[in-house]
């Protein structure tokens, strides 16, 4: 602490404080340190309204140094030329020495290099033992960026708030240049689930905690190059989930040109990403039909003259040595394995068209349980079935859709050889689509593997082809529908089919 | 005229075509092959036949091609399709609608190829085409 006398720590302060050191000796050094280091700016000045003491903070808050600050006439270099502004203070400080007690004001000082500091002052009246005032203790706190953030929410407030009520697709902020928010539409808000004020928040709060930082810098450094930043980037709602976005950042321009901000237009891109995805899968599939048809139609060939030329052999069967029938009987039964392989391969890349007739979806699985009966490993399992009554019909082909739904039931039988529970389950999700839903408690799905299901000749089965799932996949593809699989690993799988509703039931027709 | 059912099996792969070839002689069919569309034409131009057995797709003039040129020779004249693509249902009907009396899918077992082709003939009135 420094006192204007010389400069180092005087007793003045003690003078401050005589109560408190005789009672506790060891607290006053304490507390002088801390006024010393304080971020807010202690001044103690006399009745004549002269600087006595003041802390380190002055250097930071003023920019002048304490030697200049005592040196000269410290109101006329806190208040510049202002009279009114001094006057303004000094009215304040005799006020507080008339009524002997402390008063609260808020006031702005010129700094050395003429900008000017917006302080919260709180003034305390220091009085001897009779109560008579010996000087005031003023307590200041820079409130600088705050005034400014809050200049600048209501000019936001002003120009944007329109714009920001109309836009809703798009999420719209505007910053200050401290990259404080100061002005959000509804739009942000339900996109980022803000349900308090966010006002004067960081805007880092967008971003993953750990990249905020970087991507603020990086948008700067875009928006002083290239005039905006614009990019796919990840974002946090509220509470932490994540979501792919479109952000667009451009500098806000006050009516003078001068830069006073920015803002950050997002776009919540989940549902795009999603549309694309299923895009590059379907382009995928589609490669992988072409390519399955050529293999097949390269495989044909050679295995009908295999498998021919083996039946006319053994339509000599009578003349031909045992050892000889046993060779044929081998390659018969591998070159008919091929031939399962190459059927279901035409099977999987045929361009059927799909037959357009109305089908009640369930009706078609209503056969399936039969079906899946033909198969004797399956007695452990127990089915359930749900099926919402008066359900929306489908356009489509029974045959295919059942084929589908056959599949897939298969699928999930054989992921619970030793028993379990399949449960089938028909609705309607948002009048528009019907819902085909397999739930078995099985094995489940590895994570890995999620990504392969559909894919032509990827199995986790001993002797499975691969091929079942693609099959199901184009079929449900060909009805303008989607297959949604969920799985948790040693829990089970559920397989979703969803097919475009076609006539509604009764209930629902208005 | 030996007695026996003359017919024609129009195929690229030659070692399909020497199956078929064989199959059909050992069955006591009269039987001629023609690698493709080209030669199988002037085939069809010299010699009678009471039945065509024609692959559906094959290089330089596809099975549809081959056989509405030979529709417009000899109209009467029974062609059954032959396909690798046993669903292959747009070119299956292009063909039916062309005038194909029936197809084969040559995935079936030697002995259903002979049976169908056999049953296909028997819903057709049997009679050698004439110039």
């Amino acid at each position: 602490m420094v006192c204007g006398s010389s400069l180092v720590s005087d007793t003045i302060v003690s003078k401050i404080f005589t109560k408190k050191r005789q009672s506790d000796g060891y607290l006053f050094p304490i507390m002088e340190k801390s006024i010393e280091e304080a971020s807010m700016l202690f001044l103690y000045l006399d009745l004549n309204l002269k600087l006595v003491m003041c802390n380190k903070a002055l250097e930071e808050i003023t920019g002048y140094t304490r030697k200049e600050v005592f040196k000269g006439d410290w109101q006329k270099l806190f208040f510049g030329k202002n009279s009114s502004r001094r006057e303004m203070f000094k009215a304040v400080l005799t006020s507080c020495f008339l009524n002997a007690r402390g008063h609260a004001y808020e006031g702005s000082i010129i700094r050395k290099d003429g900008t000017e500091r917006a302080l919260s002052w709180s003034n305390t009246v220091i009085t001897d033992l009779s109560g008579k005032p010996q000087g005031i203790f003023c307590i200041a706190t820079d409130v600088t960026e705050y005034k400014f953030a809050t200049n600048d929410v209501v000019a936001c407030s002003e120009r944007l708030k329109d714009i920001f009520v109309s836009i809703k697709d798009y999420a719209l902020i505007a910053t200050n240049l401290a990259n404080r928010i100061t002005y959000y539409g509804s739009s942000a808000a339900t996109l980022f689930d803000w349900k308090s004020d966010m006002i004067l928040k960081d805007i880092s709060i967008l971003f993953p905690a750990d990249q905020g930082a970087s991507i603020i810098s990086k948008i700067k450094r875009k928006i002083t190059s290239k005039g905006s930043f614009e990019e796919e980037l990840t974002l946090l709602r509220l509470h932490g989930n994540a979501f792919p976005s479109m952000l667009l950042v451009s500098a806000l321009v006050s009516a003078d040109n001068k830069a006073s901000g920015y803002l950050y237009i997002i776009r919540d891109i989940a549902e795009q990403k999603k549309i694309e995805a299923q895009m590059i899968k379907n382009e995928k599939m589609a490669a992988m039909g072409q390519l399955a048809a050529g293999v097949a139609h390269e495989i044909n060939n050679p295995l009908l003259v295999i498998l021919g030329r083996i039946d006319m052999l053994a339509m000599d069967d009578e003349k031909l040595p045992p050892t000889v029938k046993k060779t044929i009987d081998i390659v018969t039964a591998q070159a008919k394995r091929m031939r399962v392989i190459v059927d279901r391969l035409l099977l999987y890349s045929r361009k059927k068209p799909v037959s357009k007739n109305v089908v009640d979806v369930n009706e078609i699985l209503q056969t399936i349980p039969p079906l899946v009966a033909y198969y004797p490993e399956f007695y452990k399992i127990t089915w359930k079935e749900d099926l919402e009554k008066g359900l929306g019909k489908v356009k489509g082909d029974f045959n295919q859709l059942q084929e589908v739904f056959l599949n897939i039931a298969i699928n999930a039988c054989q992921a619970m050889i030793d028993g379990g529970t399949l449960t089938i389950s028909s609705f309607l999700q948002d009048k528009e689509f019907v819902n085909i839903r397999f739930q078995d408690t099985g094995s489940g799905v590895k994570k890995d593997d999620m990504g392969k299901l559909f894919l032509p000749f990827f199995t986790t089965k001993d002797t499975g082809t691969g091929l079942g799932l693609p099959l199901c996949y184009s079929i449900v593809q060909a009805h303008s529908g989607v297959i949604e699989v969920d799985s948790e690993l040693d829990k089970g799988a559920t397989f979703t089919v969803k097919l475009p509703a076609y006539i509604l039931k009764e209930s629902l027709k208005d | 005229m030996d007695g026996k059912i003359k017919i024609l099996v129009i195929d690229d792969e030659v070692d399909a075509l020497e199956l078929f070839k064989d199959l059909f002689t050992k069955k006591g069919y009269a039987v001629e092959c023609a690698p493709g569309g080209i030669e199988a034409l002037e085939i069809v131009d010299k010699m009678l036949f009471d039945a065509v057995l024609l692959d559906i797709r094959m290089p330089v003039m596809n099975g549809i091609e081959v056989l509405t040129k030979i529709k417009q020779k000899k109209p009467n004249l029974p062609v059954v399709m032959l396909t690798a693509y046993g669903y292959d249902d747009t070119l299956i009907n292009k063909a039916l609608e062309q005038g194909a009396t029936g197809y084969i899918s040559k995935n079936f077992p030697l002995a259903q190829i002979v049976y169908t082709f056999q049953t296909l003939l028997s819903t057709i009135p049997t009679k050698r085409e004439e110039d």
